[in-house]
């Protein structure tokens, strides 16, 4: 097996261990997310895998259960931001003409605003919760999946089939969805990885900034900045949520990598 | 008292090296504390910088507008109130060489220090004090210090050195009063506060809000036996992380108020002392008494008891500090009543008073910040445990600590919040417990208590005050707003070159005087 | 050419002022009298009125929008609700220390991702392209604020080699600054060092693909010459794009680090004055921000039509 299928097979065995993990954590998570169940700062141990937290709370627990929130936080950013920007996207291409510039130029101004810089003043204006959170950060991601669809899309709106689809009277919806979407569907696929990866880094630095989940609640990001003061005195443990964030966005580049050149292989059969 | 400042005018420097024991505590017969004998010799030069927080990039230098200790330094630092406290809360002469009271504590009459001069060179006046004292009282004084003046009547010049103050009620505590950090003396028709011009011990060479406060010694300070250092600078570093990171590479030389988890790690560490000070400070979840939610004593009594204070007290104060029991005069205090029963965890009397307001249970938001209290977050994910079985299901939204004094304090329903304790029973009930007092935490209203806190005033006897204060303290555990869970220690952090740092019982850095007080051993 | 120049000159102004409108609009209409919750629930109805009149509240939008674009222009941004002070004076010592610090990484870290890249590219499938691959995706996937504090540890807690805190200020000389920017821009350095690497890397090998270059190769000439005259010309436009998006990236994607190293800069004043609702401030610093943004990406795009002849010579 060449190399870049070995280091996908572990990726995926990664991405698939870290969501188990995440769905399941009330069951695998030896102790609550909230509950202080020994002392402060206790070291790694039997008990407690990677000792506790300030307040006597499990850190392993919270990992648990971090993971759970930034991925499933993540993940509904990114399909709302697919959902959005890949919809829109092709429309323009389908559409063409005005409505493609009006929306291409919108999306182009929306980009010209620094993300985390836009993110920052809408949450802290609208409060921070994992609706708006979710709100906030996929429609600004919805901006680069517009790009990607878009050009993906104006190279097959002129072949046959949708042309054909265009003249049997199709609806809009129909053309988007049916037509446009399936074809450029294993490139949009492979954005959805590495935007899924970048909006995991994302969340997690609203959460360092303070504006992430409400605490108690965890999230990776929010575990960082919780312990970093125990990194001044050479504890690794706050890195271990970093770590695990890493983990997983490394793990889909490698299972992206891979799909990405399969992709471009068949294409140039 | 001795007029030292002429003597002082020769070869200053050699006259400190040579003699400085023996006749500074001439001059300044208090000024040593009773603290005892210092272990070295006080030794000139070098440049302190010291870490505090909160500061914020909207903090300015007019004593109108200081809310917390950064500024309160920033103010002790470049200039001097009437009257200093010293670390046992007594009140000692600064600018004021003297004072006398007649008509029961309704008259004061303070005399000035002669030949003071202002670092601009303008010589210290009684009118420079009356401006001073008075932008606080005008009718539309912003200042906070307006509650703490609310019953001066008037303030007048008495001749060049000599100022009256008059009170309503009158109280025996007005040269205390005077010792208040926000009321130092600025110059007559001073308002350019970005060039500063004080009589303190450092002149201003640089501000940047929520940056830096740089400064450097003040050549013609007429204390002989104060300010060492060449240059103070006051670091603004609200992560409690990076200030402790910023001791540990020397970057700064001290840290006011580290946290005490951070102090747990430091304790240990060579080339830093801890200095803890107990009794300083109350951290407390404050409810809004004119607010639906809390409107009801039953349902502030209910949240009371539903606050885990030994689990806060372990683990917000890793044991530095003691339990709270809603009372803000601490145990140290001549008026402290010790006769109220400590308040413990108890979910089912909290339900209990839940139930006597008509609820079962209660969804409610607390608003909290690291910058109420190092652990304020913390203490709020304990809180919600420990109140969950009481029937209080507690949201936390953590806002900002940017702000949160600004945003959030005195605005908000729900709150994590501290203060500093005051000198005296008085100025805590003015300032905190007051209806109508600016820093009225809890917008707490109590007829009772008000009536009590002006006859306390006008009771010179200390048993008779004592029974007045002691009911005040019990009106404040079962009645207000402000449930103190815990009173931790205030612990400054010094590197081992700093000299002559002591605990005091008011405010962090040695009653925000640490520019003035310590120095460094070369 | 001098027309497609011309022609995104416009845009990027264009752009900028619908970015303007967006900011003012956004800032105007939050939800809640902002003149009511600057001042608290103590604020008596004259106060209200005084400081919406202040903030311009009291006339329709689109009018303080054209007093505020008009102030743009003489260099009065107005006056921060919170100090008071001049929001020009606010930001420009903030600007300074962003730009300084963007532009002391970007000297450093630049160069070292293009030499990566090419290394990389020369070196196809040796252990140097494998190791340095590993690495730079790692860099890539870790959080930055990761990366920030593991340098703290490494070279100011346990070495004492730099200070762990970037508090700088105008006074200091020169070498006092550049020490307290080595750790942030370090943290910065190495992501931007990782992108460029992979993308200067991967345009190469594109390029290295195709015929006109296969064919250089077969006359006789050394890879590397290959790579510089006739791979390298052809793979600038990715290569610019990467550089100004991390150019860009430099200027506003600071806060994180800026928060990590307490650096007082621009990400700082907006992340403080978004707390307090200090609009006035928020409004000039977001606007810097997307000035710069729109700026950075222009230039890049003209940069692109200038390197690519077959651009460069239309008509």
């Amino acid at each position: 097996m060449p190399l870049e299928t070995v280091l996908a097979v572990i990726g995926a065995a990664l991405i698939f261990a870290i969501v188990i993990t995440a769905l399941f954590a009330p069951w695998i998570a030896p102790y609550g997310e909230n509950a202080s169940v020994g002392g402060a700062y206790e070291p790694w141990s039997a008990v407690h895998v990677f000792g506790t937290d300030s307040i006597g709370r499990d850190i392993l627990s919270r990992m648990i259960y971090g993971g759970r929130n930034t991925i499933g936080l993540a993940f509904a950013a990114t399909c709302l931001a697919f959902f959005i920007g890949s919809a829109l996207g092709t429309a323009a291409a389908v559409l063409g003409g005005w409505v493609d510039l009006v929306l291409g130029r919108l999306n182009d101004l929306l980009m010209a605003i620094p993300q985390l810089i836009f993110a920052l003043l809408i949450l802290t204006v609208v409060g921070s919760s994992a609706y708006t959170l979710i709100a906030v950060i996929g429609v600004l991601e919805s901006t680069r999946v517009f790009r990607l669809a878009r050009s993906l899309s104006v190279s097959i709106v002129h072949q046959d089939f949708v042309e054909v689809a265009k003249l049997r009277g199709e609806s809009l919806g129909w053309i988007v969805f049916r037509e446009v979407v399936p074809v450029s569907f294993p490139n949009l696929l492979a954005e959805f990885g590495l935007r899924f990866s970048f909006t995991i880094l994302f969340v997690s630095s609203l959460s360092f900034l303070g504006l992430g989940l409400q605490p108690p609640t965890a999230d990776w990001g929010a575990l960082v900045r919780e312990n970093a003061s125990l990194i001044a005195f050479g504890d690794v443990t706050p890195l271990l949520p970093a770590g695990a964030i890493a983990l997983l966005t490394v793990a889909v580049n490698l299972v992206v990598d891979w799909y990405l050149a399969k992709i471009r292989r068949r294409s140039a059969l | 008292m001795e007029d030292g400042t002429k003597l002082l005018k020769p070869s200053r420097r050699k006259f400190i090296q040579s003699t400085s024991l023996a006749t500074a505590s001439l001059m300044l017969p208090i000024g040593f504390g009773a603290g005892g004998v210092r272990a070295a010799t006080p030794q000139r030069g070098g440049t302190l910088r010291v870490a505090m927080s909160p500061g914020s990039t909207s903090d300015t230098l007019d004593p109108m507008s200081y809310v917390d200790s950064p500024q309160f330094t920033a103010g002790l630092t470049l200039a001097n109130c009437l009257v200093e406290i010293d670390k046992d809360k007594k009140p000692i002469p600064e600018l004021a060489e003297s004072w006398e009271s007649s008509d029961a504590f309704k008259r004061w009459k303070f005399t000035l220090r002669s030949g003071v001069t202002f670092h601009n060179g303008k010589p210290l006046t009684s009118a420079d004090v009356v401006y001073s004292l008075k932008r606080h009282i005008a009718p539309d004084s912003t200042s906070a210090a307006a509650g703490l003046l609310a019953d001066v009547d008037d303030v007048v010049a008495d001749g060049d050195l000599g100022v009256i103050i008059t009170h309503k009620t009158g109280t025996p505590d007005l040269p205390i009063i005077m010792g208040d950090f926000h009321l130092v003396i600025i110059p007559e028709g001073f308002t350019d506060f970005a060039n500063f011009v004080g009589t303190g011990p450092y002149k201003l060479i640089r501000f940047e809000p929520g940056v830096v406060l740089e400064t450097e010694r003040n050549e013609n300070y007429w204390k002989a036996d104060r300010a060492f250092v060449d240059k103070f600078d006051l670091v603004f570093i609200n992560d409690s992380t990076a200030a402790a990171n910023a001791l540990m590479t020397g970057e700064v030389q001290a840290v006011s108020k580290l946290g005490s988890q951070l102090a747990k790690r430091l304790q240990s560490r060579d080339g830093i002392n801890l200095i803890t000070s107990e009794g300083g400070s109350c951290n407390s979840l404050d409810m809004n008494c004119q607010s639906k939610l809390f409107g009801d004593n039953n349902v502030r009594t209910a949240m009371k008891l539903a606050i885990d204070r030994q689990k806060m007290v372990e683990f917000i104060g890793s044991g530095f500090g003691t339990v709270g029991n809603d009372n803000p005069i601490p145990s140290n205090d001549p008026f402290f009543n010790a006769d109220i029963k400590q308040r413990e965890y108890d979910p089912e009397q909290a339900k209990f008073h839940l139930k006597k307001a008509g609820i079962d249970s209660l969804d409610l938001t607390l608003q909290v910040s690291d910058a109420a209290y190092s652990g304020a977050v913390d203490s709020a994910s304990l809180l919600q445990e420990s109140a969950k079985v009481a029937g209080l299901n507690i949201r936390i939204k953590k806002e900002p600590e940017d702000g949160y004094w600004s945003n959030v304090w005195l605005k908000s329903d729900f709150m994590a919040a501290y203060f500093g304790t005051r000198p005296t029973p008085d100025m805590m009930f003015s300032i905190f417990y007051k209806s109508g007092a600016p820093w009225n935490e809890s917008h707490w209203e109590n007829k009772t208590f008000d009536r009590l806190l002006v006859e306390a005033r006008l009771t010179d006897d200390f048993t008779k005050r004592k029974e007045i204060y002691d009911e005040m303290q019990q009106l404040a555990h079962d009645d207000s707003g402000i449930a103190i869970f815990m009173m931790p220690s205030i612990i400054d952090a010094y590197a081992s070159e700093v000299q002559g740092a002591e605990a005091d019982g008011v405010r962090t850095m040695m009653g925000a005087r640490v520019a003035e007080r310590v120095w460094l051993q070369g | 050419m001098r027309n497609l120049i011309l022609t995104r000159l416009a845009l990027a102004i264009v752009t900028l002022f619908f970015v303007s409108v967006i900011v003012f609009a956004a800032v105007r209409f939050l939800p809640g009298d902002i003149a009511q919750q600057l001042l608290g629930q103590s604020a008596t109805p004259e106060n209200v009125a005084a400081l919406r009149q202040q903030l311009g509240l009291d006339v329709p939008g689109y009018i303080s929008y054209f007093d505020w674009l008009g102030g743009l222009f003489r260099g009065d941004l107005g006056q921060s609700i919170a100090t008071g002070r001049s929001v020009s004076e606010l930001i420009s010592g903030r600007l300074a220390n962003t730009l300084f610090l963007a532009g002391f990484t970007a000297i450093i870290a630049i160069p070292l991702g293009y030499i990566f890249g090419f290394l990389g590219a020369l070196l196809k499938g040796t252990s140097f392209d494998r190791a340095t691959n590993v690495i730079a995706l790692s860099i890539i996937s870790l959080p930055e604020y990761f990366v920030a504090y593991v340098l703290v540890v490494l070279l100011a807690v346990k070495t004492g080699w730099f200070p762990a805190l970037s508090r700088v200020s105008p006074s200091m000389g020169f070498l006092d600054y550049a020490e307290r920017l080595v750790l942030p821009s370090m943290s910065l350095g190495f992501v931007i060092i990782a992108y460029i690497m992979r993308v200067t890397k991967s345009s190469i090998l594109n390029v290295l693909g195709e015929d006109y270059v296969q064919m250089a190769q077969m006359k006789g000439n050394s890879r590397f010459r290959v790579m510089f005259v006739h791979a390298l010309p052809n793979a600038l436009a990715p290569i610019i794009n990467v550089t100004a998006i991390n150019l860009a990236y430099l200027v506003v994607g600071v806060v994180i680090v800026e928060t990590v190293f307490v650096y007082p800069g621009l990400g700082q004043l907006l992340v403080d004055s978004v707390a307090k609702r200090d609009m006035p401030v928020v409004q000039a610093v977001c606007l810097v921000f997307a000035g710069i943004y729109i700026l950075v990406n222009a230039t890049a795009d003209i940069l692109i039509v200038l390197s690519n002849p077959r651009l460069r010579h239309a008509k």
